[in-house]
C-alpha cells in the first residue's frame, strides 16, 4: 500500500519534471520519432504534424518538422515551425539553434543573428551554431565577429572546407587578401574539385594583383561549373582579360556571361567599363543605364556613367553621376567632385 | 543614235583620262600648250608680278606674291614651278597648313623643280604631323648640303630633332579639349594674345578689327592692333567683346601683354613697329574706367623690343620678355622685383640658362600659384616652331626646374605662343591660326581633362559552399556536401531550470546604449557564472540557473561602474527578468551605487563576495588616478538609529581600508555614514510589499554603498 501511494505521488512529480503533453500526442510523437530515425521522413512528417494537431504545445515535434522542412530546402516552413516551437518554449537552446539556421537559409540574416546570439549566450557553441552565426555576421557585414566565430570552430575542427571558405570570404571582405587566399587554398585542399574554391581563389588573387595566377584557377574552376557559378567564373575571366588589356577576350567572356544571365548588373557594368576603355562612350552609357534600371544603387555604374558623360562633354551630368557614386561610397568620385571639373 | 551615244562616251572618257593623267604630269607655262591665249597671257602677267614680290623675300611681299600666283593657278593648276612657289608662299604665311598639297604636287610631278623642294616639302610635312616623311626629306636635303656648311647642317639637325620630339609628343597626347571661343570673342578678323583674370571672369585680348582706334591699316592689310575685353558670369558665356576705349587704345598698335590675377591691372604693349615696343601698365578705377597707361619704367623698357609680361599674384614680381643684347640669344625672359622704397620696378634679371636659350623665349605667363612659369620657346625640345613650356620655381633652392613641353595637341609643329592658365588650372587660353577658325587668328580655350579616369570594374561575387557539420564531412569522400536538417530532437531537457535575465546598459548622460562588460557572480559560491560583453546597443540576454543569488556588475573604460543584485528562487525558472544599468563618466558630483558589497547583518566585516565589487572600484580608481571619492555607507531601517549610523560609518571605513590595501592613496578616499537616514525604499513602501521575500528585497536595496566623485 505504502509503495503504491509513493508511486502515485511520484507520477505527478515525474510528469511535471518532464513532459506535459497529452497522451495522444505523446503516442504520435513516439511513432514519428521511430519513423524519422528509420529515415522515413515522409511518414515521420505526417506523424509529427498529427502530433502538433493533437497538442499544439509540442515543442519537440515542431522542431523536428522544422528539421524535415529544412532538409527539403523549404526554409520558410522551417522558420515558421521553429517559431511555433519558440512560442511554446523560449528557454530551450535547441529552439534558438533551429530558428537561427532556418532564418539564415531563408535569407533573413538579421533575425538569424539575433537568435543565434541568444543561443550562444545560452551555451549553444556547436560548430553548426557558430558557423551559421558567422554567416549571419557576414551577411550583416560584421566581418570581425564572423572571423571570431570561425576561428573558434577551427580550433577544434579543421577538416571542413565550408568553414575555411567562409573565413576566406570574411578575410576578403575585410581586405585581408593574404589570409583569404590561405583560407581558400585550404578549402581547395579539402575539396580539390570545388568550383567555389577555384572561383574565390581567382577572385582573391585578381584583387590582390596576382593577375597571372588567376587564369589557372579560372580555367580549372570552369571545368565542373554549373550555370550560376559559370557566370561568376566568366566575370572573373572578363576582368582578368580587361586588366591584361586583351579587350577582345574580355568582351567575349562578358558576352558569354550575359547570355547565361541577361540581368547580371556586374556583367553589364563591366561591359560598360570595357567600352569606356575603348572610347565608346555612348555605348558605355547605355550599358550603365541598363545596370541601373535593374539595380538603382549600383555605385560602379554611376561612377562609370560619370566618366562617359564627361568625355561626351556633359560635365553637369557627369558631376551628378559622381555625386550619386560618392553617396554610395566611392572615394574616387569624391575626388572628382572636389576637382576643378565639378567646381567652376 | 547608238553611234552618237558611243561618241559622247568616248569623248567623256578621253577628257577624264586627260584630267587624271594631268594630275601626275607637269604642265609648264608654255604658250604652245594652251589654246586660250588671252587666259595664258593674263596668267603669265600674274606670275611675273608674283615673282617680283616673291623674290623680295619678305613675308609681306610673299603674301602679295601668293595672291598673284593663285590667280595664275586658276588658269593652270598643274605647273610644278607655280605649285612650288605657292607652297613656299604659304609656308611663309599664317596659313602654313595650306602649303602641303602644292609642294607634294610639285615634288611628285617634278622632283627637280627646285633644289630646295625637299626642304620645303619636309617643313610642310612636319607642320602636317607627318614626321617620318619629314625626317626622310630633311635627311635627303641634308645630303645635298656641303659638308662645310655647319650652320645649315645644324639647322637641319634641329628640324629632324623637332620631328622626333613631335613623334613622341603625338604618341602621348595631353588629355584636353581645344575649342574655338564663341562668336562674342572671335570674328573674321584676327584675335590673339588673350590674358585672363585668375577667376576666369575677365578676358582681354588683342584684335585687329575695323573699329580699331584711328582706323589705320598697316602693310599686312589688317587694322592696327587694339585691346578688347569681355566678361562672363559664374558658369556663363562670354559677353560680346568690346574695344576697351581711347584711354588705353591709341592710334598706334596697342596690344595685350599681361593681366594681374585680380584683373585690375592690365599690361599693354605700345609700339609703332615690332622693333622697339614698350610695356605700359594701367589700372581699373572704381568707376570701371581705366587710368592712363604709364610706362613700367626704364629698368624694364629699353630701346629694344619688350613684348610679353606677367605679374605675380602679389604684383611684386614682374616677368617680361626682351631682346636686349645682354641675353642668351634673341628674346629672353627677365624678372624684376617691385622696390617699395623707390616705388618702381627694380633692375631686370635674366632668368638664366635653365629657362633662356640661344633661340627665342617669348610669351611669358606666371601662374597665380606663385611658382609655375609658362613660356614659349623654340630653343628647348619643341615639335616645331615655338612650343609652350612650363617650369616650376623651387623657393628653397632658388632654382627653376627643367622646362617641360606641355604636350600635343596644345603644342603643334607651328608657333604656339601667348598661353595663359586660369587660377584653378582647369582652363587655358591661347591664340592660333587653325583650319576651321573664324578669321585669321582666333582665340581658343583649352580644357584640361587631367589623367585618364579609369573605369571601375565590379568584382565577381564570392561564392558560398554548401555546409554540413564536420562529422558528416568525415564520412564523405569529397565533392559537394548536401545539407541535412540537423540532429533529431527527442526531448528538450530542461532539467536545469533556468531563467532569462536581459536588459540594457546605457550612458547615464546621453541615454544611448553602450557596449560594456557584464560580470555575473553567484553570491553563494562566489563563482563567476557569466562574463559577457553587451551588444553595441547595450542590450544583453543571458540564461541563469534559477534558485541562486547573483551580483551583476557592469563596467567600461572611461566610466564608473554600476551594479545590481538579483535573488531568484526555483519558481523563477522559465521566466524573464529585466535588469538595466546606467553608467556615468567619472565627473565631479556624479554618484554610483554599489549594491554587491555585502556585510552580514549587524556586522561590518566584508563578505568574500564583496571583494569583486570593490576590485571593480579599485580598477576605476586606478584608471582615474586623480579621482577623489566619498564612500558613504547606508543601512536599512531595522535596528536602532544611532546604532545604524555607527554601523554605516564602520562599513564605509572597512571598504576604505580594502581600497587602501589595494594600493589606492588614502587621501583619495573620504568616508561617511548615513545610517538609515537616506533610505532608497521607504518603510512605508516596504510595509506595502507582499511577502517576506519582497520585503527583504526592499531592505536589501537600502543596504548599499554609494560612491560619490568629489574630484575627477
Amino acid at each position: 500500500m505504502r509503495v503504491f501511494l509513493l508511486f502515485i505521488f511520484l507520477i505527478p512529480l515525474a510528469s511535471t519534471a518532464q513532459v506535459k503533453y497529452n497522451s495522444e500526442s505523446k503516442k504520435l510523437y513516439s511513432k514519428a520519432l521511430k519513423e524519422y530515425k528509420a529515415g522515413k521522413t515522409v511518414e515521420a512528417l505526417k506523424l509529427f504534424e498529427a502530433c502538433v494537431a493533437a497538442d499544439s504545445r509540442y515543442v519537440e515535434a515542431y522542431l523536428n518538422i522544422s528539421n524535415i522542412k529544412y532538409a527539403s530546402k523549404d526554409y520558410a516552413s522551417a522558420v515558421s515551425n521553429a517559431q511555433q516551437a519558440y512560442s511554446n518554449n523560449k528557454f530551450a537552446p535547441a529552439v534558438y539553434s533551429q530558428l537561427g539556421k532556418s532564418f539564415y537559409m531563408n535569407g533573413q540574416a538579421d533575425s538569424s543573428k539575433l537568435y543565434l546570439e541568444k543561443g550562444l549566450s545560452m551555451g549553444n557553441t556547436s560548430e553548426s551554431d557558430r558557423f551559421f552565426l558567422a554567416k549571419s555576421y557576414l551577411q550583416t557585414e560584421d566581418y570581425d565577429k564572423a572571423i571570431s566565430q570561425l576561428n573558434e570552430i577551427t580550433k577544434t575542427s579543421d577538416k571542413n572546407a565550408a568553414i575555411f571558405n567562409a573565413r576566406g570570404r570574411a578575410n576578403y571582405l575585410t581586405g585581408n587578401y593574404e589570409n583569404a587566399e590561405a583560407d581558400f587554398k585550404k578549402a581547395l585542399e579539402l575539396q580539390p574539385k570545388s568550383t567555389v574554391a577555384f572561383s574565390n581563389l581567382a577572385n582573391t588573387v585578381l584583387v590582390s594583383g596576382k593577375t597571372d595566377d588567376a587564369i589557372a584557377y579560372i580555367e580549372k574552376g570552369m571545368v565542373d561549373a554549373k550555370d550560376d557559378d559559370k557566370v561568376q567564373m566568366l566575370i572573373l575571366s572578363g576582368n582578368y582579360y580587361h586588366e591584361k588589356g586583351e579587350f577582345e577576350n574580355a568582351s567575349k567572356a562578358f558576352d558569354d556571361a550575359i547570355a547565361l544571365d541577361a540581368k547580371n548588373v556586374v556583367v553589364l557594368n563591366n561591359q560598360a567599363a570595357l567600352l569606356l576603355d575603348q572610347d565608346q562612350y555612348e555605348s558605355a552609357i547605355s550599358k550603365c543605364n541598363e545596370a541601373l534600371d535593374i539595380q538603382p544603387e549600383m555605385m560602379e555604374a554611376y561612377f562609370n556613367r560619370g566618366i562617359a558623360n564627361e568625355m561626351l562633354r556633359k560635365v553637369e551630368q557627369a558631376c551628378d553621376d559622381w555625386e550619386h557614386a560618392f553617396i554610395l561610397g566611392s572615394e574616387k568620385a569624391e575626388e572628382y567632385l572636389n576637382s576643378a571639373t565639378c567646381n567652376e | 543614235m547608238n553611234k552618237m551615244i558611243r561618241n559622247i562616251l568616248t569623248l567623256a572618257f578621253v577628257g577624264l583620262y586627260t584630267i587624271a593623267t594631268a594630275q601626275d604630269k607637269d604642265i609648264p607655262f608654255d604658250k604652245r600648250l594652251f589654246e586660250d591665249k588671252a587666259g595664258f597671257s593674263e596668267a603669265s602677267k600674274n606670275i611675273k608680278k608674283g615673282d617680283f614680290e616673291f623674290f623680295d623675300g619678305s613675308s609681306d611681299n610673299q603674301a602679295k606674291a601668293l595672291g598673284y600666283y593663285l590667280k595664275a593657278n586658276e588658269f593652270n593648276p598643274y605647273s610644278s614651278m607655280l605649285n612650288f612657289k605657292i607652297g613656299a608662299c604659304y609656308l611663309n604665311s599664317n596659313q602654313k597648313f595650306k602649303s602641303l598639297k602644292y609642294l607634294e604636287f610639285a615634288e611628285r610631278v617634278n622632283p627637280e623643280v627646285d633644289e630646295n623642294i625637299k626642304f620645303y616639302l619636309a617643313q610642310a610635312q612636319q607642320l602636317d604631323g607627318q614626321f617620318d616623311e619629314a625626317i626622310a626629306n630633311y635627311r635627303s636635303f641634308k645630303d645635298q648640303i656641303k659638308q662645310g656648311d655647319m650652320v645649315q647642317r645644324q639647322f637641319i639637325n634641329k628640324k629632324i630633332e623637332e620631328c622626333e620630339t613631335g613623334k613622341k609628343l603625338k604618341a602621348n597626347p595631353t588629355r584636353v579639349w581645344i575649342d574655338n571661343l564663341e562668336d562674342s570673342i572671335n570674328t573674321e578678323f584676327p584675335e590673339f594674345s588673350p590674358v585672363i583674370s585668375a577667376d576666369n571672369r575677365g578676358l582681354f585680348f588683342t584684335g585687329r578689327r575695323p573699329d580699331s582706334e584711328g582706323g589705320k591699316i598697316d602693310k599686312t592689310g589688317f587694322h592696327y592692333e587694339d585691346v578688347y575685353y569681355a566678361e562672363r558670369g559664374f558658369g556663363g558665356t562670354w559677353s560680346k567683346s568690346k574695344n576697351i576705349g581711347v584711354t588705353i587704345n591709341s592710334d598706334s598698335h596697342d596690344a595685350t601683354v599681361g593681366l594681374s590675377p585680380d584683373g585690375k591691372s592690365l599690361l599693354i604693349y605700345r609700339g609703332i613697329n615690332s622693333k622697339n615696343g614698350d610695356i605700359f601698365i594701367t589700372r581699373e578705377k572704381e568707376d570701371g574706367n581705366w587710368e592712363e597707361p604709364v610706362s613700367i619704367g626704364d629698368n624694364i623698357n629699353t630701346e629694344f623690343h619688350e613684348s610679353s609680361a606677367s605679374l605675380s599674384f602679389d604684383e611684386k614680381t614682374l616677368f617680361f620678355v626682351s631682346d636686349k643684347p645682354d641675353g642668351k640669344g634673341q628674346h629672353d625672359i627677365y624678372m624684376s622685383n617691385w622696390d617699395e622704397e623707390t616705388q618702381a620696378w627694380g633692375e631686370a634679371m635674366n632668368l638664366g640658362d635653365v629657362i633662356n636659350t640661344e633661340y627665342e623665349e617669348k610669351g611669358v605667363f606666371f601662374h597665380p600659384d606663385n611658382r609655375t612659369l609658362y613660356f614659349s620657346s623654340n630653343g628647348h625640345k619643341t615639335m616645331g616652331g615655338l612650343d609652350i613650356f612650363k617650369s616650376i620655381y623651387d623657393a628653397e633652392s632658388g632654382t627653376w626646374s627643367e622646362p617641360e613641353n606641355i604636350g600635343y595637341p596644345i603644342n603643334t609643329p607651328d608657333d604656339d605662343v601667348y598661353f595663359v592658365v586660369t587660377g584653378n588650372e582647369r582652363y587655358a587660353y591661347y591664340s592660333s591660326y587653325q583650319d576651321g577658325g573664324k578669321g585669321e587668328k582666333d582665340i581658343y580655350i583649352i580644357t584640361f581633362l587631367g589623367d585618364k579616369k579609369d573605369a571601375l570594374l565590379a568584382d565577381a561575387n564570392l561564392l558560398e559552399m554548401d555546409y554540413a557539420p564536420s562529422e558528416d564531412v568525415a564520412s564523405n569522400n569529397g565533392g559537394d556536401i548536401i545539407n541535412n536538417g540537423g540532429d533529431i530532437v527527442e526531448n528538450i531537457n530542461i532539467a536545469k531550470k533556468t531563467l532569462v535575465v536581459k536588459g540594457k546598459v546605457i550612458d547615464g548622460k546621453t541615454k544611448n546604449g553602450i557596449a560594456a562588460n557584464l560580470k555575473i557572480i553567484n553570491t553563494k559560491t562566489n563563482k563567476t557564472v557569466k562574463e559577457v560583453v553587451t551588444n553595441p546597443d547595450g542590450t544583453y540576454s543571458v540564461m541563469l540557473p534559477a534558485g541562486e543569488d547573483y551580483a551583476l556588475t557592469v563596467s567600461k573604460d572611461s566610466y564608473t561602474i554600476a551594479s545590481q543584485s538579483l535573488k531568484t528562487t526555483k519558481k523563477d525558472a522559465s521566466t524573464e527578468k529585466t535588469i538595466n544599468f546606467e553608467l556615468f563618466p567619472p565627473v565631479a558630483g556624479s554618484e554610483f551605487t554599489l549594491r554587491n558589497i555585502y556585510f552580514d547583518f549587524d556586522k561590518s566585516n566584508l563578505r568574500d563576495v564583496s571583494v569583486n565589487e570593490l576590485n571593480n572600484l579599485v580598477t576605476v580608481m586606478k584608471s582615474n588616478p586623480t579621482m577623489i571619492i566619498e564612500l558613504s555607507g547606508h543601512t536599512d531601517s531595522r535596528g536602532d538609529e544611532v546604532y545604524n549610523q555607527q554601523l554605516s560609518e564602520a562599513r564605509a571605513n572597512v571598504a576604505r581600508e580594502y581600497l587602501i590595501k589595494k594600493g589606492i592613496d588614502k587621501n583619495r578616499i573620504q568616508t561617511k555614514g548615513y545610517g538609515e537616514s537616506r533610505l532608497e525604499v521607504s518603510n512605508e513602501e516596504i510595509s506595502k510589499m507582499k511577502g517576506w521575500n519582497a520585503k527583504n528585497a526592499g531592505h536589501q536595496k537600502n543596504r548599499r554603498t554609494i560612491v560619490k566623485v568629489i574630484r575627477e
